[in-house]
C-alpha cells in the first residue's frame, strides 16, 4: 500500500449526521426529523475490530450503511484510506465497492432466492473483472471452502440452506470481492445460539487470514466482547464512550456503560448481583433531550447535564468518554 | 494453495443439482388437478389454432350451398356437420377451428403490448419513485378512469378498415395498466430488500440489478396477471367483432359468429351461436384455471 494516509484513520468518520425527515399532510411539509445519527465521529485503525454496540433504534445499523454510502448522509463525511466516500462513490464505485463490503444481518433476506450460490459469490467479481471467466468455479469453489460451505453445493439455492449456512454463503459473497474492510452488521444475531459461536468464530478467522478490518455492530456484549479490539457505545444516535476492550469491560466510564455491563448475564448462581436498572424508556430520536443525551435517565445526573452537551474526550490509554463526571 | 489442487478439486467435484425455485414451481403446479386441467385445455386451444387446416373438415369459408344445394343451408349437427352450418352453409365446426386462431393470435399479441408498455412503466414507477412514480401513477390512473370499451371503439374506429392489428394494439393500450400496477407494487417491495442492497454494496450497476435481481422475483405475479389477462382479452375481442369492430365477414372470429347466429337463435337454429360461444367459455376457462394454477404453484408466500 503506497498510499499515504494515517493508519490509525484507515476508515475516519467526521460528525456524521443522518436526520430522516418527518412528513405530514397534504402537502407533505417538513415537521420533524428523526435524529438517527445526530453528529458521530470515530476512526478505525487499520486491522482492528471495532465493536458498535447500542439498543435497537439508536442508529447502530445507519451508521454501517451510511459508512458504505448505501445511504448518502445528510451532514459529514467518511473517509476511507484517505479518501473522501461519497467522492469515490461517484468517480470511481467499482474501487469502492471492492474495498469496502458488508456483511447483513438476516441470512434469508440478504440472498437472491432467485440465483443459485454459484452466482450469488461469483457474479459482483466476474462483474468487476477480478477473475476470469475460465477461473469462474475454481475461484466460486475455493471461497466456499475457505467459509466452510461444500463446494459441491454451488449449484443450490439459498431455500435449500439453513440459516448458519446462508450466512457463510452472505461471508463468502463477501470475501470473494477481496475487500479490506468489511461493516458486520449484527451477522450473529438471526442464528440460533449453537451457530452463533460458529459462524463469530469464521470471521475471527478471516479477519486473521485476510487482515481485514471489521466494524462490528451488535447489541450483545459477550459477542462484542468476543471478537472485538475496541468498543464504541452508541446511545440515541450519539457516541458515548469508546474504550479498548478490556478497559471498557474493566472499567466502564459513562453511566450508561455501567449499566450495560452490569446487565450482561454471568454464569454463576454465586455471583452477586449489582445489577444497575434503568429507569424510565429511551427518548424519542425526533426530540432527544437537550444537554447530555443520557440526561433524562442517568443515575448520576447533575443540573449541569440538563444545560450543557459534553464532549468525547480522552481520560487516557485511548479511552474516551462523553461525560461530565470525568471532565 | 496451489493451483493444482484446486483444478484437482474441479475435476473430482461431484456439483449437486440444486432445486431452482422454477422446478420447485412445476412440482407444485403438477399436484394441482385444476390448474393441469388448465394446461391441458389451453394445449387443446393452442394445437387446434396450429393445426385447424388440417383438422378442419371444410374450408371455413366456402358456402356449402352453391356445391351441395339448399340442405347445407342452416343444417341442424349431424355426422356430416358435427356442428351444423350457418346460413350461407359453412360448416360452423371449421369455422370454430379457425377461430382459435383469430382469438389466440389477438390473445398472445395484445398480452406482449401490455406487457412492452406495463413492465418497463411499472419498473420505472417502482425502481425510481418520486416525480417518475407520480406521473406514471397519475397516467394509469387517467387510463384506469376511461370508460375501457369506449376507448378501444375510438382507436379502433379511426382506421377505416379495422385490421387485427389494430384491434390488438388497441387492447394493449389499455390494458398494460394493469400489468404495470402489479410490476409498480412488485418493485416497490422488492427494492428495498436486503438482498438488492448487498446488491448495490456489490457495485452492480442499476440495470443488472432491475434485470437480474428485481425482475426474476417480481416476474411470477406479472406471469399471472398476463395470463388471466389473455382470457379476459379474448372476450374483449369477441366482444368487439360483436359489435361489428374488430374481426370482419367473412373471418372465423368467435364474437362476429356469436352475433352473425343470434338472429336464429329465437327460430331454434341454435347452433350458429351456441358452439362458438362455448368456445370462447372454453377458452376463457383454460386461462383462469392456468392462471389460478400459476398463482398457487409461482407464489413464494404459500410455500411450506
Amino acid at each position: 500500500m503506497t498510499d499515504n494516509y494515517d493508519r490509525e484513520k484507515f476508515v475516519e468518520v467526521k460528525n456524521l449526521k443522518q436526520y430522516y425527515p418527518i412528513r405530514r399532510g397534504v402537502l407533505k411539509r417538513v415537521v420533524g426529523h428523526v435524529k438517527a445519527v445526530n453528529d458521530v465521529s470515530f476512526n478505525i485503525r487499520k486491522g482492528e475490530t471495532l465493536g458498535l454496540v447500542g439498543e435497537s433504534g439508536c442508529g447502530k445499523t445507519t451508521i454501517g450503511r451510511t459508512i458504505l454510502h448505501l445511504i448518502k448522509p445528510t451532514a459529514g463525511e467518511v473517509n476511507f484510506e484517505g479518501r473522501d466516500v461519497g467522492q469515490q462513490q461517484k468517480a470511481d464505485n467499482a474501487w469502492l465497492r471492492r474495498h469496502m463490503q458488508i456483511i447483513f444481518q438476516d441470512p434469508y433476506g440478504s440472498l437472491n432466492p432467485r440465483m443459485n450460490v454459484a452466482d450469488i459469490i461469483g457474479e459482483a467479481p466476474l462483474f468487476h473483472g477480478l477473475i476470469k471467466k475460465s477461473e469462474y468455479f475454481d475461484y466460486i469453489d475455493d471461497i466456499m471452502r475457505k467459509v466452510g460451505l461444500r463446494p459441491e453445493a454451488r449449484a443450490k439455492y439459498p431455500h435449500e440452506f439453513s440459516g448458519g449456512q446462508r450466512q457463510r454463503v452472505g461471508i463468502a459473497r463477501v470475501l470473494a470481492m477481496k475487500p479490506e474492510f468489511v461493516v458486520c452488521d449484527e451477522p450473529v444475531s438471526a442464528l440460533d445460539v449453537s451457530i452463533q459461536s460458529q459462524v463469530l468464530n469464521l470471521l475471527a478467522d478471516l479477519r486473521d487470514e485476510f487482515k481485514l478490518t471489521y466494524l462490528f455492530i451488535s447489541h450483545d456484549l459477550s459477542v462484542v466482547r468476543h471478537i472485538s479490539d475496541r468498543v464504541a457505545v452508541l446511545y440515541l444516535g450519539k457516541m458515548v464512550e469508546v474504550a479498548p476492550k478490556e478497559l471498557f469491560f474493566e472499567s466502564p466510564l459513562h453511566p450508561y456503560a455501567e449499566a450495560l455491563i452490569s446487565a450482561i448475564p454471568v454464569p454463576d448462581p454465586e455471583a452477586a448481583k449489582n445489577r444497575i436498572i434503568l429507569e424510565g424508556d429511551v427518548p424519542s430520536p425526533i426530540n432527544p433531550p437537550t444537554g447530555c443525551i443520557f440526561s433524562t435517565r442517568c443515575p448520576k445526573v447533575m443540573e449541569r447535564c440538563k444545560v450543557e452537551e459534553p464532549k468525547l474526550t480522552d481520560q487516557g490509554g485511548g479511552h474516551c468518554v462523553a461525560c461530565f463526571l470525568y471532565n | 494453495m496451489t493451483e493444482n489442487t484446486s483444478t484437482l478439486h474441479h475435476a473430482a467435484l461431484k456439483v449437486e443439482a440444486g432445486e431452482s425455485p422454477v422446478k420447485e414451481a412445476w412440482l407444485r403446479f403438477k399436484r394441482n388437478k385444476l390448474a393441469m386441467l388448465g394446461l391441458v385445455m389451453t394445449i387443446t386451444i393452442i394445437l387446434a389454432a396450429i393445426f385447424a387446416g388440417a383438422l378442419a373438415p371444410y374450408d371455413p369459408v366456402k358456402q356449402l350451398i352453391w356445391t351441395e344445394g339448399v340442405k347445407a343451408k342452416l343444417a341442424s349437427p349431424s355426422a356430416e356437420h358435427l356442428m351444423g352450418t350457418d346460413l350461407y352453409g359453412r360448416d360452423i365446426l371449421s369455422r370454430v377451428l379457425f377461430g382459435a386462431r383469430i382469438s389466440l393470435q389477438i390473445g398472445i399479441f395484445a398480452t406482449l403490448v401490455t406487457l412492452l408498455i406495463g413492465v418497463p412503466l411499472g419498473a420505472i414507477a417502482g425502481y425510481k419513485g418520486g416525480l417518475y412514480d407520480d406521473l406514471i401513477s397519475w397516467l394509469v390512473n387517467v387510463v384506469f378512469a376511461f370508460p375501457f370499451i369506449l376507448f378501444v371503439l375510438a382507436v379502433v374506429s379511426v382506421f377505416r378498415d379495422p385490421s387485427l392489428y389494430i384491434v390488438f394494439v388497441a387492447i394493449g393500450l389499455v390494458n398494460w395498466v394493469s400489468i404495470c400496477r402489479v410490476t409498480r407494487s412488485q418493485f416497490i417491495s422488492l427494492r428495498n430488500r436486503e438482498f438488492v442492497e448487498a446488491a448495490h454494496a456489490l457495485g452492480l450497476p442499476s440495470y443488472r440489478i432491475i434485470f437480474r435481481h428485481i425482475l426474476p422475483n417480481a416476474i411470477a405475479p406479472i406471469i399471472v396477471q398476463a395470463t388471466m389477462g389473455m382470457g379476459a382479452i379474448i372476450t374483449i375481442e369477441a366482444g368487439l367483432a360483436y359489435l361489428g369492430f374488430g374481426a370482419q365477414p367473412p373471418t372465423p372470429s368467435w364474437g362476429l359468429m356469436i352475433s352473425e347466429g343470434q338472429k336464429f337463435m329465437a327460430q331454434g337454429q341454435w347452433w350458429w351461436s351456441v358452439f362458438p360461444g362455448l368456445a370462447i367459455m372454453y377458452t376463457v376457462l383454460a386461462f383462469s384455471f392456468l392462471g389460478d394454477g400459476l398463482r398457487d404453484a409461482l407464489d413464494v408466500r404459500q410455500k411450506r
